[in-house]
């Protein structure tokens, strides 16, 4: 499909669209918590793709990451412009949140919160691409912009982590007792 | 989301065996992030405008579809004994060679100058739908709702009926000041058409004393059990397929009475599911070379389903002999609809009874020319029109009056006819298409839609010159 789009075929571009929107869409989503926001940037994401598509190289790596990487990139910016803390990967997770009809969780969420405070915003951001987007280490690696190996290393010293502040047994007896 | 987590930890155990000896903790922070991560819903609204702005973006890709021959000098030379040789054989098998074609098959844009097809005046009522199969035994299907107002056929009640329509949709934009419109290149081949002439000996008298130079129509048919007719029309570029209804088995033929109708009426039971059905079209297509290039996937046009489904008595309902597939054309990655926002193109019907295609119709090579033409950008003019029941609309006065809501529109192409001399200009111009809400609007009309084309808009409705008051 990427193919055909860079031979001129720009009309497969739907089929692409289709298929990533739901991935951009949410990627930008879990970081921005806004729905406005992230109609824009999607919207920003999707146009530079297309406008962009004949620089994608396969020999470089997979569509997805790029457009990911574009997708990353657009946040980035997106936040320079409002003068923000430029590590993406800042995010409020409990925003949101009925706090009355989930109180039991609150404090669950608030530990997370704190586990994923206490990375650096490198493990952090490859933590949330692993287990909120999905993405396998390949493509994480392509987005970041180290390898694969450095990227497994880094999940692996991110989940480490929660043992040596101690804050994952603290969570464990909370999971017992709210079961 | 077990499976979900189980690659996470498998993956960091490939990396570091020695966090399996956690994996009882680790699975219940993994299951907390998951749980905690945002939940959302795309609005379809919005996600419908952002693929047709992409669309319409970006830049229509032209096929160039000449051949250019390379020779190399020296192999010129190497091979010049092969060619002579075979320019001699050439001489003496040309006239075994196929005629030239009657049609280019293939898909093709080329770019025309701005207004390149002059006025756009829709000066006269175009001719009756040509989305109806034609010939055959008279059993037709046909699309239910559209873009205009008045009387519904297929109103459950058959009471006259005023509609009123009413936006109900978010702010929109029309888009580019100057969008491309697209005419069909009618391409008639007059090399084949004055060869077909010359060989053609009528016996009677000499054809040759006359200065014949044209061809007009011509039917040519299969004289054998489910045999067809094929109306090729050169001046139009347009070939259609009609089952010789004389050939095919006809269950009414030997009717004298209503109970025999009845028992020979096709049952909505009898319909297959619309897999079947695209098969059927699709098996005849392969088998006789006709090629969808220039075409989406195809559709089932069941918009006689709506009426039936609201009929209380389902025994007098309408269920059609002939299901409608729709291939429809394809244009700048859009398909192009018709004037009531249903799909148009090439149209097959696929007789119910006889798991047959009876008529295949609009067959034709798409070759369209483009040329950029000013477009209505005021949205308030363009909602009102939708408001009134879009492009070319009538509304019955003094019926029941039936609200119909509309919703925000998506950008797409309709195809409409222009005259121009008597001879009509088969165009495909860029409009915005207002799907109405709700089911109680959809059983009497499916969209409502309004050209884009400013030219269109202004000869069909005139803008409203608001005239200063005089001191």
């Amino acid at each position: 499909m990427v193919k055909l789009c860079q031979e001129g075929r720009l009309e497969n571009f739907a089929h692409l669209y289709d298929h990533y929107l739901p991935k951009i869409y949410g990627f930008i989503y879990y970081r921005t918590k806004h729905k406005e926001t992230a109609e824009d940037l999607t919207s920003i994401i999707f146009g530079k793709a297309l406008r962009q598509i004949n620089k994608y190289d396969s020999a470089k790596g997979t569509f997805s990451a790029w457009l990911y990487k574009i997708a990353r990139n657009t946040l980035i910016d997106e936040r320079r412009a409002k003068r923000e803390n430029i590590d993406i990967s800042n995010i409020d997770i409990s925003e949101g949140i009925d706090y009355e009809q989930k109180a039991d969780q609150n404090l669950r969420i608030e530990k997370v919160k704190k586990f994923l405070d206490s990375l650096t915003p490198e493990q952090r951001e490859v933590v949330l691409l692993r287990v909120w987007d999905d993405l396998p280490y390949r493509e994480i690696a392509e987005i970041v912009g180290k390898n694969e190996a450095n990227c497994k290393m880094i999940f692996s010293r991110a989940i480490a982590k929660i043992r040596a502040d101690g804050s994952l047994a603290l969570l464990t007896l909370i999971f017992l007792n709210g079961k | 989301m077990e499976n979900k987590i189980n690659k996470i930890l498998n993956d960091l155990y490939e990396y570091d065996k020695g966090l399996k000896s956690r994996e009882s903790e680790l699975r219940e922070i993994l299951r907390i992030m998951l749980e905690s991560r945002p939940e959302f819903q795309i609005d379809d609204s919005f996600a419908r405008r952002l693929k047709n702005d992409l669309m319409l973006q970006r830049t229509e890709g032209v096929l160039d579809i000449k051949r250019v021959l390379q020779f190399n000098m020296n192999q010129i030379y190497k091979w010049g004994g092969v060619f002579a040789t075979v320019a001699l054989i050439a001489v003496f098998t040309v006239n075994l060679l196929p005629g030239p074609k009657l049609y280019q098959s293939g898909y093709e844009v080329s770019q025309a100058g701005k207004e390149a097809f002059g006025e756009l005046k829709m000066n006269n009522t175009p001719p009756a739908s040509r989305s109806q199969s034609g010939g055959g035994s008279g059993e037709m299907a046909i699309g239910l709702g559209g873009g205009g107002g008045g009387t519904s056929v297929f109103s459950p009640t058959f009471e006259p009926i005023t509609f009123k329509y009413v936006y109900q949709g978010e702010e929109f934009s029309a888009g580019e000041p100057e969008q491309a419109v697209y005419k069909r290149i009618k391409q008639p081949n007059t090399k084949w058409t004055s060869g077909l002439i010359k060989k053609l000996d009528i016996g009677l008298f000499d054809l040759s004393s006359f200065d014949v130079n044209t061809v007009q129509y011509i039917n040519i048919g299969e004289d054998k059990e489910y045999g067809y007719f094929f109306a090729i029309n050169p001046t139009e570029g347009t070939i259609t397929i009609n089952e010789n209804w004389s050939k095919w088995p006809d269950p009414f033929k030997e009717c004298r009475d209503q109970a025999c109708f009845d028992q020979n009426k096709v049952k909505i039971s009898d319909h297959p599911d619309d897999a079947t059905i695209i098969k059927i079209a699709k098996d005849f297509f392969a088998q006789h070379g006709l090629s969808t290039d220039g075409y989406s996937e195809p559709v089932v046009m069941n918009e006689w389903r709506t009426a039936y489904e609201l009929a209380t008595d389902k025994s007098m309902a309408w269920v059609p002999d002939v299901a409608q597939v729709v291939f429809p054309i394809k244009i700048n990655g859009f398909d192009v609809l018709d004037e009531r926002g249903l799909k148009t193109g090439l149209y097959v019907g696929v007789g119910i009874r006889s798991g047959r295609v009876k008529n295949v119709s609009e067959i034709s090579a798409l070759r369209f020319e483009r040329s950029d033409y000013a477009v209505e950008t005021d949205t308030a003019r363009l909602k009102a029109i939708a408001e009134k029941g879009g492009f070319r609309s009538y509304n019955f006065e003094g019926g029941k009056v039936v609200q119909i809501n509309l919703d925000s529109p998506f950008r797409s192409y309709i195809r409409v006819w222009n005259y121009k001399n008597e001879t009509p200009q088969e165009l495909v111009v860029p409009a915005l298409i207002f799907p109405v809400k709700g089911e109680l609007g959809r059983q009497y009309v499916q969209n409502v839609v309004v050209p884009l084309t400013k030219q269109i808009l202004d000869e069909q409705e005139p803008p409203i010159t608001i005239m200063e008051r005089a001191n």
